[in-house]
């Protein structure tokens, strides 16, 4: 409670008198009537003893996906016997989502029993976030009354933003078929390749017996060597990349991950072997820029890869609010300001130790929004592997801005360009990657 | 409990509330006293400058560019603040004075006085609703515009030193003088005025200025970037260089000839050199040519330099002293007509005798000193007005006599009661005083509610409902509390008409105690 809004008034009273009696003015004496009258206004108003207030917040979806818009609806109700004249509700979202549109903040006068609602929407990143309780404060009609309190809330009180990866493992299919790419080698398989002079140890069951019973020479029969489905899956998180075409929504390399754990999961659950990696990071997981999971090796554990790369996108630190995309994004500022590299000095030699790690049967997977040329210049020297790569990327152009619409025209020219060399998917803000994936999806699990 | 702030607006209906009542109780003033428009006028346009300025100064770091322009407006916020009220005290004491009785002197005074602060109070209570409705009003705005003022004023002030002691120390004859000489004398040479002297080497010259001018804008411009094929630019500087470099060259050779040939121009053959190189028209369009590539090529560079250095230190400095070397410049080159006017204005109120005696005064210091000191001057006072206004501001709202978040609207409130008091000392209807009291009141409260509203919730609410409510309870119960007043003030009137002997002594407690007991609740 707060007391003295209205002491202007006496202030403005005794100035009146003052005056109106050194000029010996009548209607300035008589004038003092009205600041006093609102003294005596600001004193008459009060508080309702005891304002009750009720409030619920509904969240629809509670388990979005990152980037999606999440509705959240605050009501309040009067539950006093009391007209309240003004109510301020300030609801508690948390500091790392942003309000897209709407307003967490509610005004009204409340008569008793009667509700009023607000609603509004965040943008969904990954991770949880719990919703602190609604802050109201409560004024008399003067305003010289004041009172501000917390209230607990009906409802939800968390945002749930699941990945891939925190959803239960499937078991993985265990098979003593070797793969089921066939290769140009003659070695074990089932597709007829070719016949050699037999050799000691040759398995009986490979011998040519027609050959045998023709000519009487021993020949062993040797088929197209299968070999197993193995996919890199290529993370661009350099700095370049770490940004984002509207406040408050994922930035690229964000998506980029969450692309990965989503082609991870379903590649590992249909049985391919996947090798995660990521380049552009200054972790210690990684080695000169680059983090290499492979499951032969175990060094390396895919999840430790998507939280580095979670790591070198801020994470969830909202003190460091990603860039929005504009066209010296290349050559760009961050948040404050401060002059950021387009990428790593030596993008070159990243490149090349990428292409030194990369097995030489294995499909590619790169997930990069595309704004710089280091994926295009990959994609390249990706060109006469048996399979075309596999370019995921999230368009973090999209904005009304003259940048953001320059840049938008590079990046497709970017994907223009990739397109006689790679499968791209092109992945727009607020869309779900699921539509996006089933085709190429469905050959890289075969 | 606090919006962002870019959504620190104060709420709209609370607002235009504040607004409207006091654009209308200022124009209620205004219709009534018809003597201080043109001074309010004056001051309202400082009123809307300074929050420009202000406006321009609350971005997280102002550019160089923004702080030339609040350096700009410095000197009409100071002609709007202080020239409103000096200037229409000199109005006003002009039309009041000289009296024909010496008893009406004091009555004249206080007229004057009234009026005066009619005209402070408007123009305080339109700078405070400006500053209100567009909430800049920061303590980090206040300090980078107490910066820019001071810079600013720099410039002015030393330049004015500087008049002065050369005026002192070279009397007419000064550096000024000479600088004056030279400039007009090479303006001939240049434009072949009359009489004409070294007509070929001044031709070859401005052709030279021209050549190299245009020559710098191809480079400095970007060209490039609408000529379709690069080699052809190339080719036109490469001619232009060429060309500018054989007419530089002929500049001395031509100079030295026409000095070695003086004694031979009477030949029929220099005559006709003389006089296709003395034609005006050739010479002002390669003038006006050099002019223009010059001033685009400077634009352009400037440009591009401030586009990159715009937040660096440097620009901070240089941006208000760039700012105050403009005002300077137009205050010197203007000087004659307003040292004029304003002497005009000033001996308007003394009798014609005396009016003769300062005017000879005044010519004669223009004359030793010259018109350009007492205009940059000026411009010093106006630019310093500005920076005390503020300045004092600043005190003002340390001292906690102003509130943080709401200083505009109380300023406004201020301004309007301050107003209708003056107003209400020199003869205004009942209805304007109550009205305009109870008008300050609203304004206050209005303001003060809408911008902690604001700040509250944010402008994105909707609050419409509630503002509402509030406005009409604080209307009805001032309503209610002007209607008491006028009743009391047709009973009171006849009181105060029939006065005892004891009265002024009563009168004179009772001020004193009503002053104690202010400073009691202070």
């Amino acid at each position: 409670m707060t007391g003295g809004r209205w002491s202007v008034g006496v202030v403005a009273a005794v100035t009146l008198v003052a005056v109106g009696l050194l000029y010996a003015n009548a209607t300035l004496l008589a004038a003092a009537l009205i600041p006093l009258a609102y003294v005596v206004y600001g004193a008459l108003s009060t508080l309702p003893a005891e304002p009750s207030l009720a409030v619920s917040r509904q969240i629809e979806p509670a388990a979005p996906a990152p980037g999606e818009r999440v509705a959240v609806t605050l009501t309040v109700e009067n539950k006093s016997e009391s007209v309240l004249p003004d109510v301020r509700v300030v609801d508690g979202v948390s500091a790392e989502l942003t309000v897209e549109d709407g307003s967490p903040r509610l005004c009204a006068s409340l008569s008793p029993g009667e509700t009023r609602t607000t609603s509004y929407t965040v943008v969904a990143r990954r991770g949880t976030y719990a919703f602190d309780r609604p802050l109201v404060r409560l004024r008399s009609l003067a305003a010289s009354d004041r009172l501000t309190d917390e209230l607990a809330v009906e409802g939800d009180d968390e945002l749930l933003c699941a990945t891939a990866v925190t959803t239960a493992p499937k078991q993985h299919r265990q098979t003593r078929h070797a793969g089921t790419v066939t290769a140009d080698s003659a070695g074990s398989g089932l597709e007829f390749h070719s016949t050699r002079q037999y050799r000691p140890g040759d398995p009986l069951s490979r011998i040519d017996w027609h050959h045998l019973a023709k000519g009487g020479e021993v020949t062993t029969v040797q088929y197209r060597e299968e070999r197993t489905s193995r996919t890199v899956l290529l993370l661009d998180a350099r700095p370049v990349n770490r940004v984002t075409h509207s406040p408050g929504y994922p930035t690229a390399v964000d998506r980029c991950g969450y692309a990965g754990e989503r082609l991870h999961e379903l590649l590992t659950s249909a049985g391919v072997e996947t090798t995660v990696a990521a380049v552009g990071l200054d972790d210690e997981l990684a080695t000169e820029g680059v983090a290499w999971a492979d499951p032969t090796r175990k060094t390396l554990t895919p999840q430790a890869v998507f939280e580095a790369v979670a790591r070198a996108d801020g994470g969830r630190q909202p003190a460091s609010p990603p860039a929005v995309v504009s066209p010296s994004a290349s050559v760009g500022t961050d948040a404050g300001g401060r002059e950021r590299p387009a990428a790593r000095a030596d993008d070159g030699d990243e490149l090349e130790r990428v292409l030194v790690r990369l097995p030489s049967n294995a499909r590619v997977v790169v997930c990069s929004p595309l704004l710089d040329g280091w994926p295009v210049e990959l994609v390249r020297s990706l060109a006469g592997r048996r399979a075309d790569p596999l370019v995921v990327s999230p368009d973090p152009t999209e904005g009304e801005s003259l940048g953001q619409r320059l840049l938008a025209v590079a990046r497709a020219h970017r994907i223009d360009e990739l397109a006689p060399a790679a499968t791209v998917v092109d992945w727009p803000p607020g869309e779900p990657l699921e539509l996006r994936e089933t085709a190429p999806m469905d050959q890289l699990q075969r | 409990m606090t919006a962002t702030r870019h959504e620190w607006a104060p709420a709209r209906v609370s607002a235009t509330v504040a607004l409207v009542t006091t654009l209308t109780v200022v124009g209620a003033l205004l219709w009534q006293f018809g003597d201080v428009r043109w001074p309010v006028a004056f001051g309202a346009v400082g009123a809307v400058l300074f929050p420009l300025g202000c406006w321009l100064l609350s971005d997280d770091e102002p550019s160089g560019v923004a702080r030339a322009a609040v350096s700009l407006c410095t000197l009409p916020v100071g002609l709007g603040l202080l020239g409103s009220v000096a200037g229409g005290a000199l109005v006003l004491s002009a039309a009041a004075f000289p009296v024909e009785d010496g008893a009406l002197v004091s009555v004249s005074t206080l007229l004057v006085a009234g009026q005066v602060g009619v005209i402070f109070g408007c123009v305080l209570a339109l700078l405070g609703v400006t500053l209100g409705v567009r909430n800049v009003l920061a303590p980090v705005v206040l300090a980078r515009y107490t910066t820019t003022a001071f810079l600013t004023a720099l410039v002015p002030g030393t330049v004015a030193v500087a008049i002065g002691v050369e005026a002192v120390l070279f009397g007419a004859d000064g550096p000024r003088q000479l600088a004056n000489e030279f400039l007009t004398a090479a303006w001939l040479w240049l434009s072949a005025g009359s009489p004409t002297v070294l007509p070929v080497a001044g031709l070859l010259f401005v052709l030279a200025l021209a050549l190299v001018s245009v020559l710098a804008a191809t480079i400095v411009l970007p060209v490039a970037v609408v000529v379709d094929d690069p080699a052809r630019l190339r080719r036109l500087r490469r001619t232009l260089t060429a060309g500018s470099a054989v007419v530089i060259v002929l500049v001395p050779v031509a100079f030295w000839a026409e000095l070695a040939s003086a004694s031979e121009r009477s030949e029929p053959a220099y005559g006709t050199v003389e006089a296709l190189s003395s034609v005006r028209p050739l010479r002002f369009g390669l003038l006006s040519l050099a002019a223009l590539a010059l001033v685009a090529t400077v634009s352009a560079a400037l440009a591009r330099w401030l586009a990159r250095h715009a937040t660096d230190g440097f620009v901070r400095v240089a941006g208000p002293l760039a700012g105050g070397t403009v005002l300077t410049l137009a205050a010197a080159l203007i000087a004659v007509p307003v040292y004029d006017r304003l002497l005009e204005l000033v001996l308007e109120p003394f009798p014609p005798e005396t009016a003769g005696r300062v005017e000879a005064l005044a010519v004669e210091a223009a004359g030793f000193y010259g018109e350009e000191l007492f205009a940059v001057s000026l411009a010093f006072v106006l630019v310093t007005a500005t920076l005390c206004a503020v300045v004092a501001l600043r005190l003002v709202r340390f001292a906690g006599y102003l509130s943080a978040e709401t200083s505009g609207f109380s300023l406004a409130s201020a301004g309007l009661f301050v107003a209708v008091v003056a107003a209400g000392t020199v003869g205004t209807p009942t209805w304007l005083v109550l009205g305009g009291v109870l008008a300050s009141l609203l304004v206050w409260d209005s303001g003060r509610y809408g911008t902690t509203l604001g700040r509250e919730v944010g402008s994105r609410t909707t609050t419409r409902g509630t503002e509402l409510v509030h406005v009409a309870g604080t209307a009805l119960v001032g309503l209610a509390g002007a209607l008491a007043a006028f009743a009391l003030a047709s009973r009171a009137e006849a009181v105060l008409a029939t006065p005892e002997p004891t009265t002024p002594i009563a009168l004179a407690a009772v001020t004193v105690g009503i002053v104690c007991l202010a400073a009691a609740i202070r």
